[in-house]
């Protein structure tokens, strides 16, 4: 009982320590001030909030996070953005230290604009048009001390095929930090971009929490191919909130490796503004040891006629957890919907826990909507088969898990951050098997 | 479409052919709920000490208790202090010993609802334990089961016959505190059922119940224990419906399965009650509670439930398979359509090793209805090469209706095997041309597609309720189609 009047008094600190964060931020635009009276009326997420049901709390609400100023004076130098780089967009990136844009590190291609968030929160009103002021307190506190981060438009060019990349790397700062950018991503009509975004914690000790937000707005037959690594250091926390509206005839692409970090959680938040849209989300969690991670899905067809695909795998071992919370919601009248969603969990250890939930709400009736998922070890057949053929179990088992992932990671469009994300798989699976011997 | 209108108001023109009200005088407590009403119906039941102290207790936590949001139901907040607490027919205090003492206007109910208990007896072979408001007024075929050692009787006779079994068993499966509707039915049940099915026994019959509200404001809280001890079996069958009304009436029930080893029990449901008007005015509020625990090894529980009626639904029967090699399952079809809507679903915990689980639900949403699937399965610490295959499909038949799903799905062991499909579709226009082209009618096309789509539930049903749960669904979907 004590326990719990000392938790009770412990989240009531740590709600009063993340209002009062925002109310004496800087920024007085008009997301602001919003999202500052949104924030008084959230409450600290809970395990009795249905989209918080299966997260592991107790690791985000470890510390107060605060933003702090730099541990160590050595900036992020030339060399190091190189090696982190994908380096196979022609050069062309943006750099986030710490939330904050480097334009010295960072090279943009023609067609392609960036903003500093802090100057475009002045005057556009692009920013927090789609994510509005927050639905949960993070969200909020994001939209509440909006400053660092960019927005980035993109007009239609001639290049069908052009790329770019955005390194976010967190290092150097005292721990207990917390860390807050907005990206903000325009497509105009007709324009296309292949985007691949890399979450770094870089050799980094200190833990933090990094609490991003992704705005994305597709204009008319935008086409917009999105892959995303998170690869965060081992203590951090790492939450993402990914607002996607999509206009006529739009198609976005997106795949999210969620590998790092001690926690994560990533939210998809898709909506349709006219018909012919399609959205493809494609993800792959891998949780091993303590770690934790949390994919939160929220599709929303509320206009006729668009379809979307939901496909996400995970591997779970160790002591790893992950939740899987996916919702389709079909709105009425959003006639000719197809919507399918499937999530695929393997577990490779008896302590790991998966909870899953995909969920299908719909109010129209000309649709065509399905989910499916499944849980298991890896099967019994398949390894036999394998070791039949002479193969040694690990090695088997390593293959089946490689063939498992290899589906989702294979739709990231960025071929270099494929192979990083193979690399990473095949490293932390041989860790798996060392520790299964 | 014409004919679908002519047909919708010709069944408007008919009404509720079971909405009828029998003029008994009732022995009712006032509206209202405190510890006195508790005590008044303890006392009126002439229960023993321990009961009374159980429902104070269930009471005390109950009103601690908030009432659950997280259904996806919309009614009007529900006032328990309007609810009459306690409702008896007359003739019942006496307690009839054979079907000629009771009331012969409440046999006449019976008859009116197709029941011919007379007949049943004969023809059927099943033993009825009708449910009059709260007081069970006629029991069949005791003399019959008690040979078989089978006890058969309504939940007040079991406290004074076999006080020691209820103490045992009541509220293992369902706690007082389960949830705020099992608390209220904790603290004020009236009646109910106890089944108790002696080791290596096969019940001889099928058992039924069939329930009735009647009554106004009376809410009806009933209470089922069924307990099939080592390698007995029993079928069970439940099925209702309700006389129209204009205010809605509240149902909490609670119902309890135990299953001892090797033990097997079948519970099916067909549920009938009225839904209200076409703006849902009036139907029945079903807030129900079941439960069974695969006790024992090898033993094994199948829910089977076919909802068309009730303004609301809120029912999740589940399985605790707590026994290795125990199964449960669970098969429904829910229909929910005017504005009608139901938030169904099953639990399947899984704790035993190589414990199996099977849940097929179907899910019909027509007019405004709104249906939704709601379903746990967890796969705990303990429960070796555990098996669940979950497949929920849903049919919308118009363009105003909305079918929901939500499944939750934990596992913590990796030696188990979780699988879940769902579905959401119309009736295809192409397998409605295929019919029609064969001469059928878009009103018999569709209810033999419906049909079809239900099959796999209707199969588990024992044959005279399959038969019932056809002209249901036959019935309720009528006018629906367009």
């Amino acid at each position: 009982m004590s326990a719990m009047v000392a938790g009770t008094a412990r989240a009531d600190l740590l709600l009063q320590h993340f209002r009062s964060l925002a109310d004496t931020s800087k920024p007085h635009h008009a997301l602001a001030l919003k999202a500052q009276t949104a924030l008084h009326a959230l409450p600290l997420p809970k395990r009795k909030q249905e989209s918080w049901r299966y997260t592991p709390l107790p690791v985000l609400f470890e510390q107060a996070w605060e933003p702090k100023p730099a541990a160590t004076t050595a900036a992020l130098s030339v060399q190091q953005v190189a090696a982190l780089a994908l380096g196979d967009t022609d050069g062309c990136r943006i750099v986030l230290h710490n939330g904050v844009w480097l334009p010295a590190l960072s090279q943009v291609p023609s067609g392609v604009s960036v903003l500093p968030l802090a100057q475009a929160l002045a005057d556009d009103t692009v920013v927090g048009s789609v994510s509005g002021p927050g639905r949960h307190l993070f969200a909020a506190l994001n939209a509440a001390m909006a400053h660092d981060g960019v927005v980035i438009r993109v007009a239609a060019g001639p290049d069908p095929e052009q790329k770019l990349e955005i390194l976010h790397v967190n290092s150097g700062l005292a721990s207990g930090w917390l860390v807050q950018p907005r990206v903000v991503l325009v497509l105009e009509d007709g324009a296309q971009l292949s985007l691949s975004e890399q979450y770094l914690g870089h050799d980094d000790a200190s833990a933090g929490l990094y609490n991003g937000m992704t705005e994305i707005l597709l204009g008319r037959g935008a086409r917009l191919a999105h892959a995303r690594l998170q690869n965060e250091a081992d203590p951090h926390r790492h939450l993402n909130a990914l607002y996607l509206r999509q206009q006529a005839d739009s198609a976005y692409t997106g795949t999210t490796l969620a590998m790092g970090g001690l926690w994560s959680r990533s939210e998809f938040h898709v909506s349709f503004a006219a018909a012919g849209a399609h959205c493809e989300l494609n993800g792959f969690y891998l949780s091993g040891g303590q770690q934790s991670h949390d994919l939160q899905l929220d599709i929303v067809h509320g206009v006729p006629g668009c379809s979307s695909t939901e496909r996400f795998k995970g591997i779970l071992s160790g002591r790893g957890r992950a939740a899987f919370d996916g919702i389709i919601l079909v709105q009425p009248d959003a006639q000719k919907t197809d919507a399918r969603l499937s999530n695929d969990n393997l577990l490779l250890s008896r302590q790991a826990e998966i909870d899953t939930r995909p969920q299908l709400e719909i109010y129209a009736d000309d649709v065509q909507c399905s989910h499916g998922t499944t849980v298991g070890q890896i099967d019994a057949e398949m390894l036999f088969y394998l070791r039949s053929r002479g193969i040694p179990r690990d090695q088997a088992v390593n293959m089946v898990c490689k063939g498992f992932a290899g589906e989702i990671l294979q739709t990231c469009r960025s071929e270099v951050l494929q192979q990083r994300a193979q690399a990473l798989l095949e490293q932390r699976l041989a860790g798996v098997l060392a520790g299964m011997a | 479409m014409d004919a679908a209108e002519k047909h919708l108001e010709e069944l408007a023109r008919t009404g509720y052919t079971a909405g009828f009200v029998t003029d008994i005088e009732a022995d009712t407590v006032p509206p209202g709920l405190d510890e006195s009403v508790i005590r008044f119906i303890s006392a009126k039941k002439k229960e023993p000490a321990f009961m009374l102290e159980w429902r104070l207790q269930a009471y005390h936590k109950w009103l601690r208790m908030e009432v659950p949001d997280w259904a996806h139901l919309n009614y009007p907040k529900i006032d328990y202090q309007a609810i009459s607490y306690y409702s008896a027919p007359k003739s019942a205090a006496d307690g009839p010993k054979s079907l000629d003492e009771v009331d012969p206007e409440l046999l006449r109910t019976y008859e009116k609802l197709g029941i011919p208990v007379e007949e049943q007896k004969v023809l059927a072979g099943v033993a009825v334990d009708m449910v009059f408001d709260s007081v069970s007024v006629a029991t069949t075929f005791r003399k019959q089961l008690a040979e078989a050692g089978v006890i058969f009787c309504s939940i007040s006779e079991a406290m004074h016959d076999y006080p020691e079994l209820v103490q045992k068993y009541l509220g293992t499966v369902v706690p007082q505190a389960d949830n705020y509707f099992a608390a209220l039915n904790s603290a004020v049940f009236t009646d109910g059922t106890f089944v108790y099915i002696p080791e290596g026994v096969r019940c001889p019959m099928e058992l039924s119940t069939y329930f009735r509200i009647n009554e106004r404001n009376t809410g009806q809280f009933e209470r089922t224990l069924i307990i099939a001890d080592k390698g007995s079996y029993v079928s069970y069958l439940e099925g209702c419906t309700a006389p129209q009304r204009d205010e809605n009436q509240l149902h909490a029930a609670v119902v309890e399965l135990v299953a001892l080893e090797d033990a097997r029990i079948k519970y099916s449901t067909v549920q009938n009650w009225y839904p209200g008007d076409e703006n849902g005015k009036g139907g029945i509020y079903n807030f129900v509670t079941k439960r069974g625990v695969c006790q024992g090894d090898r033993s094994h529980i199948s829910w089977t439930q076919v909802e068309t009626g009730s303004a609301i639904t809120w029912k999740y029967p589940s399985c605790i398979l707590r026994g290795d090699d125990s199964v449960g399952e669970f098969y429904s079809v829910a229909v929910a359509r005017a504005a009608q809507q139901a938030d169904t679903g099953t639990k399947m915990y899984h704790l035993g090793k190589n414990t199996r689980s099977t849940i097929v639900s179907k899910g019909i949403s027509a007019d405004r209805g709104q249906n939704t699937y709601r379903g746990l399965v967890r796969m705990n610490r303990g429960a070796e090469n555990g098996r669940n295959h979950t497949q929920c499909d849903s049919l919308l038949i118009g363009d105003r209706c909305g079918a929901h799903t939500f499944p939750y799905i934990e596992v913590i062991n990796p030696t188990a095997k979780v699988e879940h499909e769902a579905t959401t579709s119309r009736i295809g226009e192409d397998q409605l041309f295929y019919c029609r082209q064969r001469g059928l009618s878009e009103e018999d096309a569709v209810s033999m597609i419906v049909n079809g789509f239900c099959k796999e539930v209707f199969n588990e049903l024992p044959m005279e309720f399959a038969v019932e749960a056809r002209k249901l669904l036959e019935i309720s979907l009528e006018g629906a189609v367009g």
